[in-house]
């Protein structure tokens, strides 16, 4: 027997929600639905099915197949089931002989214009065609085979990931409804007419490749052939198991079903069960997984006693006792404070939390930071300062109840497809929007776009717009005076202050370049609806006043009455797939799991019993202190799980010397990335398809991470970080994650009620999960705030010392795309690569004639902490002064050029701003230079320890 | 060249202050100040800035200065 893997139920047809019921009779078995739910998805519910071609459940009903005509009582001829809504007292027949007959006919014709190749065929036993003809009984094809037909039509196999093969098609635009309604992107059409009908991507002539399709797979999720189909089914075949899981990308944690063939990942498919994505992807999550079995995967621990010396391959018993004992004598020799450890937000919640348990017990010290640090850090300042929690209010589906979505700072449809795609959606419903952005980013470009409004702000200039706006609520009367009465406290101080006419959007367009007519209009338009959301992203966090934006934002929400319900709120959007649960875990200096602070005695006494251990109730060193105490020598030893701190952190240089100055460096990661180049162990770490645990999403949805396959290295993540430290004499015995998990419920008051057991039965969870709220908490802040009323701060707009002059004229700001992830580590190891195999510098076409600049140019950019050389890539997006570039390859450089320059509260870097000259030039950077000779001796390093072994071994 | 090593926490401080200082709120930006690096920074920064306080405290902004010198008291 074939072991076919076949996912859930299609109904069909989507979910309807009302308030009313309907009762109809389908083939004699009556059934209830709500009212607006077609007869096929009521049929479906009834358990029984009606064939169909063009319908599935993720796409409104079409019509066009006509395979799904049943019978009505009282209606003439066969309706299509699918757009045809069920109504009370209905009847419906959906089986009789007149009906076979008519969707044998409508198959036949079918049959006559498609390959019969299904022995053949990577659908073969999961083909929705092939199983149609069954269902019809399908028996013979009278018009035969040689008439005119489209089985020559050439096969467009552009995408790395996915072949079109035209042949196959049966014209039911299914993939042309996906990548409208669900991905809204609009990138296929129905080319031609009637016979010549054909699904075509983009123009004419244009393959998938060249076309505007962003290859999310909704297309290839929706076919029911083969026509549009994973290469890698029709290299492996059809899965035969699946796992489901949590993606390990970005921020919105979509769940995925890991779809195997022994122990072969063949694909990763959205699972419409998951309820931060409902079976939606984007091109990284649902096809950027093949690093996890790359050969540059390092399988085995390490160990050198200088970064001058090649690495030797030891046991994991080997490695933990040499990275204990280096760390012990640093400590005995500078001190306890003198070593630390930085977490990382690709890992999970239970990994996180050992981190900084170590650290903390067994360092002894609170020498603990995370990688949240240099993105979401002011986040965690801000919202616990006025909403009284570190985290988001809302559900990403809350954004389907929002009448003006304000955007600030953030590019979702790069950084964040799937929850752009569903703003997209909502975007075309009818909201309004408004977006703060320097550059015009894609979701300024939404098909259908309504009402819109582009606050194309200077950089750095965030505080001065966000008091504007607020300045233009008050003045204006529009206010929530109810809401803030009620939920609020320090109102008239922030009311006098915000009203101060230095404030207003007339003195402030100076300083933000926004006019102030455009944002009295925008003010209006968020704050004179029912309900107005903000999403915001790193272009809020990373500035010298990121902590500051934050508390604007939440000031902004808060006085129009936009907080605790759905539809409206403050929405931060994390870049990592765990940084919400990483800072959760207690991986801040100064804070244990829960946000709870260090000199708290109650909160230390609480986890002192349970870890058994006297903990510091002193704050550690964050990771730029750590860079500045390694400096000046009083900082020697550090323990890197999962983070690339030589690429990702700001001022390249500054990080080398501190990374150089180390006595012993442990890094803990897949790849030989650019920070274990300085270290001194190396212990391989795993994917996310090698490992059970949690990540936490940005709404603060809990979602399981499940193992599809064994770990390469032999153990997983948390059982390595366990064993070293019990070699440092602080014995941890966990069996399984999920004992983790129990104790972190144990000790972190937000999640007293979260569970392995909660989670399988609810799929995921919304922290805060506790006695208030048992099954945790999809909207927060409902009734009250955890600080009782809400805290209006005041927010005073201090401009950034980076500030643009003659020696360096332009304003560079960094960011990402949407091909690659973060550092790169994942998807430069991808097929990606086709999308983006180089940084480049973005720079307006004004700033790139005045320079003398084309596109493909080698331009060198200057700054005061360094300088790096990238291609030029003249855009108009751009606005005149400032330049972009993203940090997805090590060799760009780009950080070599950002600055120490930090957030006032958090020290997270200020990426968004460094002053900056760029010029032409004909050879790479000294940087450069010497990068490329260190990476290649660190390289040989490697190659000496493996010998002519593959590296990865399954 | 390589900074001192209070020229980083001199910056923070400063930048501390500044964005909590007001008009007419003297006193409470100073405690503010104290608290925020009670509250986050590790005690050998706080102490390195009571030592170049003490020693020289060039460049610290006037309520930076004073919050280092509440904080010093306090500790």
């Amino acid at each position: 027997m074939l072991g076919i893997y076949k996912p859930g139920t299609d109904y069909g047809t989507p979910e309807r929600v009302s308030d009313k019921q309907v009762s109809l009779i389908i083939d004699d078995t009556e059934v209830s639905v709500p009212e607006g739910t077609s007869v096929m998805r009521a049929a479906e519910i009834a358990g029984i099915s009606v064939p169909r071609l063009c319908a599935t459940d993720s796409l409104e009903p079409f019509g066009s197949c006509r395979l799904c005509a049943v019978e009505i009582e009282g209606r003439r001829g066969t309706p299509a089931s699918c757009t045809t809504p069920a109504e009370d007292g209905m009847r419906v027949t959906t089986q009789n002989g007149k009906l076979a007959k008519l969707r044998r006919n409508i198959m036949e014709l079918y049959i006559s214009d498609h390959p019969l190749d299904c022995l053949t065929c990577p659908s073969n036993g999961n083909c929705e065609l092939q199983d149609m003809a069954g269902a019809v009984g399908l028996r013979e094809v009278r018009y035969g085979f040689d008439g005119e037909n489209h089985l020559a039509a050439e096969k467009d196999s552009s995408n790395p990931y996915f072949t079109f093969d035209p042949s196959k098609c049966i014209v039911c635009s299914r993939c042309v409804r996906a990548c409208e309604e669900v991905q809204g992107t609009f990138a296929l059409t129905i080319e031609g007419r009637g016979f010549g009908s054909k699904v075509s991507a983009g123009v004419s002539g244009e393959n998938f490749l060249e076309s505007d399709c962003v290859s999310c797979g909704a297309c290839v999720q929706a076919c029911p052939t083969a026509t549009l189909i994973e290469n890698e089914v029709i290299k492996h075949g059809q899965p035969d198991r699946a796992v489901v899981t949590t993606c390990a990308y970005c921020g919105v944690g979509c769940s995925f079903r890991a779809e195997l063939k022994g122990d072969t990942v063949v694909r990763m498919v959205p699972d419409k069960n998951g309820q931060a994505n409902h079976g939606h992807s984007c091109v990284k999550g649902r096809f950027a997984f093949g690093y996890a079995t790359h050969p540059d995967r390092v399988t085995e621990p390490m160990i050198r006693d200088s970064i001058h010396e090649p690495w030797k391959r030891v046991s994991w018993d080997e490695a933990f006792s040499f990275a204990a004992a280096r760390l012990k004598e640093i400590q005995a020799k500078y001190g306890r404070n003198s070593i630390g450890g930085i977490t990382s937000s690709r890992c999970t919640n239970e990994e996180t939390y050992l981190v900084q348990k170590m650290i903390r017990a067994a360092f002894g010290n609170n020498n603990t930071d995370t990688c949240a640090r240099v993105c979401h850090s002011p986040t965690g300042y801000g919202l616990k300062t006025t909403l009284g929690e570190s985290a988001g209010t809302q559900t990403f589906d809350s954004v389907f109840k929002a009448d003006t979505i304000l955007v600030i700072g953030a590019n979702p449809t790069d950084a964040h497809p799937v929850f752009g795609s569903a703003l997209r959606r909502r975007l075309r419903q009818g909201a309004k929007l408004i977006v703060a952005d320097p550059r015009s980013i894609d979701l300024l470009n939404t098909p259908h776009l309504g009402e819109h409004y582009h606050l194309q702000l200077r950089p750095g200039s965030n505080v001065a717009l966000i008091n504007s706006l607020a300045h233009a609520v008050l003045s204006e009367g529009l206010e929530d005076q109810d809401f803030i009465g009620k939920r609020t406290e320090n109102y008239q101080q922030w009311r006098e202050f915000i009203l101060d006419p230095v404030n207003s959007p007339e003195q402030l367009e100076a300083v933000t370049g926004v006019s102030a007519d455009l944002v009295r209009r925008a003010a209006r338009a968020y704050a004179g609806v029912p309900n107005g959301a903000i999403y915001y992203g790193l272009g809020v966090t990373e500035h010298s006043q990121g902590s500051t934006t934050v508390m604007g934002i939440a000031n902004l929400a808060l006085a129009t009455g936009n907080i605790g319900r759905e539809g409206v709120g403050v929405n931060p959007l994390r870049g990592q797939n765990n940084v919400q649960g990483s800072c959760d875990m207690g991986s801040f200096p100064h804070e244990l799991p829960g946000y709870q602070h260090v000199a708290d005695d109650s909160v230390r006494s609480a986890f002192e019993k349970v870890w058994k251990v006297k903990l510091d109730h002193e704050p550690g060193l964050r990771i730029p202190n750590m860079f500045d105490a390694a400096v000046h020598g009083e900082f020697r030893g550090l323990y890197v799980q999962g983070e690339d701190i030589a690429h990702s952190d700001p001022n390249t240089q500054h990080v080398q010397a501190a990374l150089g100055a180390m006595e012993c460096l442990i890094v803990q990661d897949i790849f030989l990335n650019e920070t274990a180049k300085f270290a001194h162990v190396f212990l391989p770490g795993t994917t996310f398809l090698e490992k059970d645990g949690t990540f936490t999403n940005a709404e603060r949805r809990i979602n399981r991470v499940r193992k599809a396959i064994a770990p390469l290295p032999g153990l997983q993540d948390w059982e390595v970080t366990q064993r070293l430290s019990s070699a440092l004499g602080y014995e941890m015995n966990y069996r399984h994650p999920s004992e983790i998990m129990d104790e972190i419920a144990a000790l972190t008051p937000t999640f007293s009620n979260v569970s392995y057991e909660l989670l399988e039965e609810k799929g995921s969870i919304q922290w805060p999960c506790n006695e208030a709220h048992p099954a945790g908490s999809p909207i927060m802040h409902v009734d009250d705030f955890p600080i009782g009323k809400a805290h209006f701060a005041l927010t005073p707009f201090v401009p950034t010392e980076e500030r643009a002059n003659r020696r360096f004229p332009l304003l560079l700001t960094t960011g990402r795309i949407l091909s690659q992830y973060n550092v790169g580590a994942q998807t430069r190891r991808t097929a990606n690569q086709v999308w983006h195999d180089e940084d480049v510098l973005e720079i307006h076409p004004h700033d790139a004639e005045e320079r003398g600049i084309k596109d493909g140019d080698w331009l060198g950019i200057s700054s005061r902490a360094g300088d790096t050389v990238l291609r030029a890539r003249v855009a108009e997006r751009m606005q005149p002064g400032v330049v972009y570039t993203t940090f997805h390859h090590p060799f760009s450089g780009a950080n070599v050029v950002t600055t120490d320059n930090s957030d006032w509260a958090t020290n997270c870097p200020e990426y968004k701003v460094t002053a900056v000259q760029v010029q032409k030039v004909t050879s790479l950077s000294d940087w450069q230079r010497d990068h490329h000779v260190f990476s290649q001796r660190q390289q040989a390093f490697l190659d000496a320890a493996m010998g002519d072994e593959p590296v990865a071994r399954r | 060249m390589q900074k001192e090593s209070h020229t980083n926490l001199v910056k923070m401080v400063n930048q501390i202050a500044g964005n909590v200082f007001f008009k007419d709120n003297h006193d409470e930006a100073i405690d503010k100040v104290a608290t925020h690096m009670r509250k986050f920074w590790a005690p050998s920064m706080r102490d390195e800035l009571f030592e170049y306080e003490a020693r020289d405290g060039h460049g610290l902004s006037d309520i930076a200065r004073e919050a280092v010198r509440k904080l010093r008291r306090d500790s």
